[in-house]
């Protein structure tokens, strides 16, 4: 035991010693994300170099946020902070290394979604939500980017980088947060305090989506976003929300009426649908909480969610679809390979927008390692 | 019961943070003596680039005035009890807003003790190590101020005292990665605030005594104050703490809050319970702060034991250290 | 599988006696062998053609007790015994429900004690005693097991699937067995009379000793016969292998997937299970005097069950080593 380092300097160079940096994934305003491994195992891991650069307060509110979050959370849903170094003056989070993300797999319409697949997606997301919100934090991010997925399928909740604590109702938070398209209209009314039922709209959109194969509410800006919402799901009565008026922002609304939700969600089940309007319920005191969702018939009744190894998955991987043991180049031209034959088996279903596009959505995802944000709260 | 772990159970705090009593002084008198091992080395390389003759009365006289480990607790300490006051300042210039601050100051005492499990006082002496704790709970606990926001009161301050030196932000922000990784990255701290408020409102169906239970409530928070510079974090869960500075207000208010814990919990794990809280009651009882002419005292020795390899002002610092460039929060242009 | 099902999947015949009656036309078997008597769910019988008279405009009620009933509830009668059907019938309801098996039980003592409740509840009906009661237990344990149930339902079907293809193959087996029988001897035949035929010519134009030639042509008749049925069992085990491939990677798969426990809310952490006692009084809070927190989904509720879980998380948690903790002086 005496050779155990004590001071905080040793323990970080050891744990700085165990891993290699292979090659940069991508970068971000905020990070740099490197392809690595674990020297003595051998397994593969993401490390994200967040810069410093910039920051004239020191540590900024996300990577704090980040580190404090993910070092309290262990989930087979919530994506794994292995280990965190300090180099010089970079903070490295080395996290496990996951090939792709939600927002990817929506976007390739090369594949088909099953039923089944669908709710295997939505349950491995809620019990990751879930498993946050039981430990009192809310993620304040949710969107399809931020749902990482491993080599096996599962599904992993990333980027905390807007995560904190909530229960304690004297603490004023920001309104400001989570994507426009995911955000809850509480927030869009100002609401300065909430719940975990912030994150379970963002999942309800989620839900539209995977089944829409599009944005469900995507608001051109933060003021029409409300409007958006209504016309997509009815404007709100003083007794479907109570209280809604006197949210900061609250005034009288253009009243839409509610539209038939299973004419646009044809393709869904009664239970798909009815699950989906408990999420995009207006009252966040009535809207479901994760954890009754999990108990929700659709997840109970048959089929059973898709064995997450068997879920569909796009052919590109952020760090290149094969093992890529030499240079980032030959990588790359593993990836090509791959791209190319399987353009020439399918020559005519593929234009080249399509593929320019994939091509792009690469790229996106390598930065998305980075959970890049637009601004701290 | 099951083997499925509890909540509570995953927390860094619970998992890496806690010890015996034994190994918690174990580990501090090992700290102490590596600490010291490096004082007379890093004097010995001084004296390689400085004067012989002053180094050899600077080793002398460092070797007489090197702190033990209970030296080094009580300076810890002053400090720690330093924080209570720059509270009341931020809170004065509305900096921290009145519900954020028994959160910011319990994190950042629980900040500082736990870097001095990872540090001595000799490389890092606890006055600027107490700021940087300081300014890295508001952020953890989500009361942000820019640095210039948190350096003015205390610039104002000096100024009223008249005193020579001036913290700078880089005082504070150039220690804060040698804080956060001996914090090892784990940054949420749980306190007994949240608990003793649980108490107080579960004793509530079995206690009729409302008023007396809220002048209970109420007294807590003196000695809840008092347990956060104890080292009964290092050995108790936050609920447990909360419970036994709530029979400690009890007492003193009379009220007897045996009455809930009988009807609330079996006979047997109160068994435990009540060894435990009388423990913790004893812990905060039992504790003496630091006086201002102790910690002079000590302050006064530290300044001859300090290891001139951390020391900026050491000649050592200034001809080997620096030369190296390693100046903090530049941004780092190499993506190694 | 339950003993009704068995005796209609092995066909067993509907009882006859000779002097069946239909109480209703009074038409005897004797007199008309063809005649179906069937039952009703009352256990009163009647013939094919009556119960099609009565019933086939719509309910109707039974003409000796009257009680209410449709053309499909008739159904043949298997027992000699009426009680006997009676038993038999209460006891598939019974086991459409209380379906559990050994293997849903951790102890066995647990099977026996619900096997001898579910004994319970059967005689209660059998017996006509309280049998309201049982009925409201069979409908409390329904409410209460609906997914177990419905999973060993589906297992029995699977099981009944099993047998069922499991007999379908034996009685293929027997037929391929019989065909391949009837062939070899067939072509055992056939090569007697090739080999009687290649004896002759031999005989007519050897000059071989014709004892001899008719030993050697022996010798081949028997290796040749030989050889076919080896050949053919060598085929016939290697068909049964495939097919036993080809079940268990279809069917069977899907369906254990589909049958296997399942819980959505699965976490590897113990769920927390604190009951909130009362409304508290929270003077102190000021926070929810104003209507805002409510419309952003901010209870009261959710803000106790907060400050609650805190001050129970770990409270009974020991500090780490008894052994400091009650010698306090030992360090």
């Amino acid at each position: 035991m005496a050779s155990k380092a004590i001071l905080g300097e040793e323990i970080n160079k050891e744990t700085e010693s165990l891993y290699k940096k292979e090659k940069k994934l991508g970068e971000g305003t905020y990070a740099v994300v490197y392809l690595g491994h674990h020297i003595k195992t051998n397994r593969k891991v993401a490390i994200k170099k967040i810069k410093l650069g910039n920051m004239r307060s020191g540590l900024d509110m996300s990577a704090i946020r980040e580190v404090k979050a993910l070092r309290e959370l262990r989930h087979p849903n919530v994506i794994e902070l292995i280990d965190v170094f300090s180099h010089k003056t970079s903070l490295n989070l080395v996290l496990e290394f996951l090939d792709t993300d939600l927002e990817i797999v929506i976007k390739d319409k090369s594949l088909v979604f099953m039923p089944a697949d669908i709710k295997s997606w939505m349950m491995m997301a809620l019990r990751g939500l879930d498993h946050c919100h039981k430990c009192w934090l809310l993620h304040r991010d949710l969107k399809p980017n931020n749902f990482l997925i491993a080599a096996n399928g599962q599904l992993k909740l990333a980027d905390f980088g807007l995560a904190r604590e909530f229960g304690d109702v004297k603490r004023a938070m920001t309104s400001q947060t989570v994507t426009r398209w995911y955000r809850a209209p509480e927030l869009l009314l100002g609401a300065t305090n909430y719940t975990g039922s912030i994150d379970i709209w963002a999942m309800g959109c989620i839900f539209a989506e995977l089944s829409l194969r599009a944005p469900y509410l995507p608001g051109a800006s933060d003021l029409e976003q409300l409007t958006t919402i209504f016309r997509a799901r009815g404007t709100p009565s003083e007794d479907e929300w109570p209280g809604m008026m006197k949210l900061p922002m609250g005034y009288s609304f253009e009243k839409f009426p509610k539209p038939q939700f299973s004419d646009l969600f044809r393709g869904s089940s009664e239970e798909a649908v009815d699950l989906m309007n408990k999420m995009l319920t207006f009252n966040p005191t009535n809207r479901i909480s994760a954890a009754d969702a999990l108990k929700h018939p659709y997840f109970a009744n048959l089929p059973r969610p898709t064995a997450p190894e068997k879920l569909p998955r796009p052919l590109k991987s952020l760090a290149g679809g094969e093992e890529g043991e030499g240079g980032g180049d030959e990588v790359v031209s593993v990836d090509d390979d791959v791209v190319a034959s399987k353009k020439r088996l399918f020559q005519d279903a593929f234009d080249d927008g399509l593929e320019a596009e994939r091509q792009k959505m690469g790229e996106q995802a390598a930065k998305r390692m980075d959970f890049s944000i637009s601004s701290p709260a | 019961m099951t083997d499925r772990p509890q909540l509570f159970e995953q927390t860094s705090q619970y998992q890496h943070w806690r010890f015996t009593r034994e190994s918690l002084s174990k580990l501090r008198t090992e700290n102490n003596r590596l600490g010291v091992d490096r004082v007379l080395h890093g004097l010995r390389q001084e004296a390689k680039v400085d004067d012989q003759e002053t180094s050899d009365t600077r080793i002398a006289e460092a070797t007489k005035n090197l702190l033990t480990p209970e030296e080094e607790l009580k300076l810890i300490d002053f400090y720690l009890q330093r924080i209570k006051i720059y509270v009341t300042i931020y809170r004065a210039s509305k900096l921290l807003k009145p519900d954020a601050l028994d959160n910011v100051k319990a994190t950042a005492i629980n900040f500082m003790k736990r870097f001095y499990l990872h540090n001595v006082v000799f490389d890092y002496p606890p006055k600027n190590i107490m700021l940087t704790c300081f300014y890295l709970a508001t952020k953890v606990e989500n009361a942000f101020m820019k640095i210039e926001d948190f350096i003015r009161p205390l610039a104002d301050a000096e100024a009223k005292r008249g005193s020579k030196t001036q913290t700078k932000s880089d005082d504070v922000l150039g220690l804060e990665f040698i804080v956060i990784q001996s914090l090892q990255f784990e940054l949420a701290v749980h306190h007994p605030y949240r608990a003793i408020y649980g108490f107080y409102l579960d004793m509530q169906t079995f206690i009729d005594e409302k008023d007396a239970l809220r002048e209970t409530y109420d007294r807590t928070a003196y000695y809840i104050d008092k347990s956060l510079y104890t080292d009964l974090v290092f050995h108790y869960q936050p609920s447990q703490i909360a419970l036994g500075a709530f029979k400690l207000a009890a007492k003193e208010k009379d009220l007897d809050i045996d009455l809930y814990l009988t009807q609330r919990f079996d006979a047997r794990s109160l068994e435990l319970l009540y060894r435990i809280l009388d423990e913790i009651q004893d812990g905060i009882t039992t504790f003496a702060a630091t006086s201002n002419d102790e910690a002079k005292e000590i302050d006064r020795k530290l300044i001859l034991c300090r290891n001139p390899e951390k020391n900026p002002n050491s000649t050592l610092y200034k001809k080997t250290v620096a030369v190296q460039g390693d100046v903090p929060y530049v941004s780092d242009s190499d993506s190694d | 599988m339950s003993v009704l099902a068995s005796a209609i999947k092995q066909e067993i015949p509907a009882f006859q006696a000779d002097d069946d009656t239909c109480p209703q036309c009074k038409s005897e078997r004797y007199l008309n062998r063809p005649m179906k008597l069937l039952v009703g769910p009352c256990y009163h019988k009647m013939c094919e053609s009556c119960v099609s008279q009565r019933f086939d405009a719509g309910p109707a009620p039974c003409p000796v007790c009257e009680r209410i009933l449709r053309k499909a509830e008739f159904y043949q009668q298997i027992f000699e015994d009426l009680t006997v059907e009676n038993e038999v019938r209460i006891r598939k309801r019974i086991a459409m429900t209380f379906n559990k098996r050994q293997e849903d039980f951790k102890q066995l003592k647990d099977y026996n004690d619900y096997l001898e409740m579910v004994e319970d509840i059967t005689l209660r009906l059998l017996y006509d005693d309280d049998t309201d009661e049982a009925e409201y237990m069979i409908e409390r344990y329904r409410r209460e097991n609906t997914a177990i149930i419905e999973r060993n339902q589906s297992k029995l079907r699977r099981d009944e699937t099993i047998q069922r293809l499991a007999f379908d193959q034996e009685q293929q087996r027997k037929q391929q067995q019989r065909e391949e029988h009837l062939r070899q001897l067939a072509d055992e035949e056939r090569e007697k009379t090739d080999i009687k035929n290649s004896l002759i010519t031999a005989l007519a134009t050897s000059n071989m000793d014709a004892k001899d030639i008719v030993k050697a042509k022996m010798v081949q008749l028997k290796k040749s016969s030989l050889s076919t049925r080896s050949m053919t069992r060598n085929a016939r085990f290697k068909a049964e292998a495939i097919l036993a491939d080809e079940y268990d990677s279809n069917e069977l798969d899907e369906d254990e997937a589909n049958n296997a426990p399942f819980d959505p809310s699965e976490s590897p952490y113990e769920p927390v299970d604190i009951k909130l006692l009362d409304k508290y009084d929270d003077p102190k809070n000021t926070a929810f005097r104003q209507g805002g927190l409510a419309a952003a989904g901010v209870t009261r509720e959710m803000h106790q069950r907060y400050l609650i879980e805190g001050a129970l998380a770990g409270l009974f948690v020991n500090p780490l080593d008894e052994n400091v903790l009650a010698s306090p002086e030992a360090q």
